[in-house]
């Protein structure tokens, strides 16, 4: 993984969902670039985020593309809650598919993947979301 | 004085096409020189005369049968003398080659360019469940490391797309089937489509769901087939033995970021930029169009392609196509004549240019439109970036 990347993917270790901001304007990054796409500054800084976003799109997949990730399962897109112009491709997790409605809140939750047998010692954690426990 | 317009110093001279099957189990290059020599041939023209060529994406490994042969191949395999060649995918969409072909005409590097789109994806991906693109990688980089941990495929994210416009157009099942029914429809007519049994709106809403709410016949059915197209310098067109097909205005777009999950609007794709970059290189509009030729790799595509091409307002082409009667053949609309990609097989962008181009010489056949179309358009490419639409007259 890019060296750029590797906190976001490893924030999860820590429960921490961290995303690249500008130390200028204050805009998210996702994923994580090399000049703010909102003013062009090269000064990004990681943040922790709350966590929290709302759904903004998905789907509910029922076809097998890849090996030992059998359907159905939820693709979405969940917009921050601190800059709701930036999303996550992510998946929806502890919710019946029928419940799921746009805009519904949601929270982080990190899953991690079983690494490839190839020796690099990578700790990607994944950010899924689940609905939001009441205000 | 008005700088020259690229468009009206070239003519589209030749189209043909090869062999198109599900699963063909030939070699592809085969396939592209079978439609490249038939092009030539179709443009007047001998092999010696062409010296350009121009391929999309060309020579690749990524994609199982996703090119079928590059620049470098086919020129050793015609015994080609170019002047000037390109290819690659980095173009606004798939017709990014034809573009870059009428550019190098219209600029005088080449007289007569050879531009095909060859695809074997049917035969490379075997026989059983298709695959997403990535399967089998340990790791993956680039775009892909962001949707392949999520199981996340261009079905998932056209699946986001058609919920989108559900939940906030009021888009129904039943106007998402009207283009699929009507493609194959018109794919009854195309002795080369792939699926040409006729299906009704039930079959539709019955076949199973591949990501909800996009269900089987909103996808494309990989195939095997290489569609060319000639361009040439618009003299040549006086030597042809059929009418010229003419470029009246061509837009490209590549605005939006190219990851589609993160375009700026999840309910839009970039048809919305090559659309209206073309019409504002024309004097015609949306109602002076006879034919359209709009890509279908997944039914909502079209969708979009009709709303920004300005045959409907932005979320409203569920109500212009539900029932199919404007989009039939007969319609005020005739839409993917050839059964698009649909039914006739995912050319992959090339398939809707070859149909325009018969449909304006009068010579598709069977599915010929019964007044023959003086105007026709064609829009290719999907999600946010990489589109370009295309204005075609007849001579």
């Amino acid at each position: 993984m890019a060296d750029h990347e590797r906190p976001f993917w490893e924030g999860g270790a820590r429960g921490e969902l961290v995303v690249q901001r500008c130390r200028e304007c204050g805009g998210l990054n996702h994923p994580p670039t090399m000049r703010c796409r909102h003013d062009g500054s090269a000064e990004l800084e990681w943040t922790v985020l709350s966590g929290r976003g709302h759904v903004e799109g998905w789907t509910v997949n029922q076809h097998q593309w890849l090996p030992g990730v059998p359907a159905p399962y939820v693709v979405a897109l969940v917009a921050l809650a601190e800059d709701p112009s930036t999303r996550l491709l992510t998946n929806l997790v502890g919710i019946d598919p029928a419940e799921i409605r746009d805009g519904m809140e949601v929270q982080v939750t990190f899953v991690r993947p079983e690494p490839p047998d190839d020796g690099l010692d990578d700790d990607v954690w994944l950010p899924l979301f689940a609905p939001a426990a009441g205000p | 004085m008005t700088p020259a317009r690229f468009e009206d110093a070239v003519v589209i001279s030749g189209v043909a096409q090869s062999e198109i099957g599900r699963r063909l189990h030939r070699d592809p290059r085969a396939l592209t020189v079978e439609a490249c020599v038939a092009a030539v041939a179709d443009a007047g023209l001998r092999l010696d005369e062409i010296d350009g060529l121009s391929t999309y994406p060309g020579a690749m490994s990524v994609g199982p049968g996703f090119s079928g042969a590059g620049v470098r191949e086919i020129h050793d395999l015609l015994g080609l003398d170019l002047a000037w060649c390109s290819s690659g995918s980095e173009v606004p969409g798939q017709l990014g080659a034809v573009v870059n072909a009428m550019l190098a005409v219209a600029g005088g590097l080449a007289q007569h360019v050879l531009c095909w789109r060859s695809i074997w994806e049917g035969t490379a991906q075997g026989s059983g469940r298709r695959e997403g693109y990535g399967a089998g990688q340990g790791r993956v980089g680039g775009p892909m490391a962001w949707q392949l941990p999520y199981g996340a495929t261009a079905a998932n994210l056209a699946g986001i797309l058609v919920n989108a416009r559900m939940n906030r157009f009021g888009l129904t099942r039943e106007q998402l089937g009207a283009v699929p029914v009507g493609n194959r429809a018109n794919a009854a007519l195309n002795p080369a489509a792939i699926y040409r049994a006729p299906i009704t709106l039930d079959d539709y809403l019955e076949a199973r769901m591949v990501s909800w709410p996009l269900s089987l016949y909103d996808c494309d059915v990989p195939c095997d087939g290489a569609t060319a197209v000639v361009v040439s310098r618009r003299e040549h067109a006086a030597a042809l033995d059929h009418p010229a097909v003419h470029v009246e205005a061509v837009g490209c777009a590549h605005h939006d970021r190219f990851m589609w999950e993160y375009g700026e609007d999840i309910t839009r794709i970039s048809s919305r930029w090559s659309a209206a970059a073309m019409w504002d290189r024309t004097d015609l509009r949306p109602a002076d169009v006879d034919v359209a030729q709009l890509y279908d790799g997944f039914s909502i595509f079209t969708h979009c392609w009709l709303e920004d091409l300005g045959f409907c307002g932005v979320g409203e082409a569920g109500a212009f196509v539900e029932g199919g009667t404007t989009i039939a053949r007969d319609g005020a609309l005739p839409l993917n004549t050839d059964g698009g990609q649909l039914s006739g097989g995912r050319l992959h962008g090339y398939g809707f240019l070859h149909e325009a181009c018969l449909q304006v010489r009068g010579q598709a056949g069977a599915r010929q439109l019964a007044s023959r179309p003086q105007v026709a358009v064609v829009g290719v490419g999907a999600a946010n970036s990489g589109t370009t639409a295309m204005l075609l007259t007849g001579g």
